[in-house]
């Protein structure tokens, strides 16, 4: 597969670090081994990081968009659809 | 009660023809499915059903159990259906709980040698071991020959990217446990490092694919008992398959060891690790203690399909 572009992939929140300063919050999932960064200049970091923290607590899917297959810089996150 | 008509992600178990036509067996269900005549093409879809058989893929179908169980309709189910579809995998039961390590402490001439420091329950289900080093040699070899960025042709069906190690080391490692148990005959256990402590992260130089760091927060590999036989004495060394990493099998302790590059990350650290059956697939938490299954490697083959153009290093 191609590394598409507004590539879209739900998975299970496991943990969320969350830092302060400029340095980004991490996020893991179960469905990946990878760090997913939310970097402080995305736009809609407080409503991403409201949604991750709300998916973790209650062990709910999210839909994870990034830029492609093969990054790891979270663009936005979705509740994941029913 | 069941609606009449409801639909349902599932996977085919067989295709079969009945007295009465076209049956379909699920994997997920019990009853005997017979197919619609007002299915389009059910040639066709017979031939399609038989090929989502071999594939494992999951089929989106709506079914009609008012009197007997039909299929009335067949579809691609979208992407997120599938996702849930393979969320609700069945869990491993009754997991080893996971060890908290020091890996720079580790006493390599003790911490690998099977039933002596290394002492686990899953090591009791099985116990036709690898006789040899040569042989896992062997194993490790064709293992590395299925990689997708090598030209092929494969031997298995889909290729195992190692070249991209970023994600998908447990699609690898179920993969490789397949061949290790059917084509090889041998037990194959899984070890998975967590770094799942504080700011903990498993970080290694990925030297084999040009050398740029790559940072997770679990790894898991094949995990094979080898016996060594030194004159009249005999024991076994926990030796790991990952050719993502290596060129050859490593002592388990040798692969936790490469996870704590400090010149990739200071922060790096196997927080703890545990050794479970192989059918364990992925984490189902994050304190890893529970483990999702792909016992039909639908998963499996999904993932490896998804990168198997994909490069780690830019």
């Amino acid at each position: 597969m191609a590394q598409d572009s507004n590539y879209s992939r739900v998975m299970t929140v496991a943990n969320l670090r969350e830092y302060r300063g400029d340095k980004a919050h991490e996020v893991v999932f179960l469905e990946s081994a990878q760090f997913y960064h939310v970097g402080k200049d995305n736009p809609a970091l407080d409503s991403i990081m409201a949604i991750l923290r709300a998916a973790l607590a209650a062990g709910s899917p999210v839909e994870v968009i990034l830029p492609s297959m093969s990054s790891n810089l979270i663009d936005d996150v979705k509740p994941a659809p029913h | 009660m069941r609606a009449e008509k409801h639909t349902a992600i599932l996977t085919v178990a067989t295709v079969r023809e009945g007295r009465e036509g076209a049956e379909i067996l699920f994997n997920e269900r019990q009853q005997i499915y017979s197919l619609a005549a007002s299915v389009r093409s059910p040639e066709t879809v017979f031939g399609s059903l038989k090929e989502r058989v071999k594939a494992k893929h999951p089929i989106k179908v709506t079914l009609d159990e008012k009197k007997k169980p039909v299929v009335v309709g067949i579809e691609e189910p979208e992407a997120h259906e599938i996702e849930e579809f393979l969320r609700n995998r069945i869990l491993v039961e009754k997991p080893a709980k996971p060890v908290q390590i020091e890996a720079s402490e580790i006493d390599p001439t003790a911490f690998n040698i099977v039933d002596f420091k290394l002492k686990w329950p899953v090591f009791t289900l099985c116990k036709k071991t690898i006789p040899s080093y040569t042989k896992a040699k062997e194993i490790f070899n064709y293992c590395a020959a299925q990689s997708c960025n090598l030209p092929g042709p494969y031997d298995i069906s889909p290729c195992i990217p190692f070249q991209y190690v970023r994600d998908g080391c447990y699609a690898r490692a179920h993969k490789m446990r397949h061949i290790i148990t059917n084509k090889y005959g041998y037990c194959c256990e899984k070890v998975f490092s967590f770094a799942n402590d504080n700011s903990d992260r498993l970080a290694v130089k990925a030297d084999k694919w040009g050398g740029c760091c790559v940072t997770w927060w679990y790894h898991v590999a094949p995990l094979v008992r080898v016996k060594v036989k030194i004159l009249s004495f005999s024991f076994e060394l926990a030796m790991i398959i990952d050719p993502g990493m290596f060129d050859k099998p490593v002592l388990l302790s040798t692969w936790l060891q490469a996870q704590e590059n400090k010149t990739c990350n200071p922060n790096a650290h196997v927080s703890m690790y545990s050794i479970q059956p192989g059918s364990a697939y992925s984490p189902a938490n994050y304190a890893g203690t529970a483990f999702a299954t792909d016992p039909s490697y639908v998963s499996t083959d999904a993932t490896l399909t998804a990168y198997k153009n994909l490069t780690t290093c830019p």
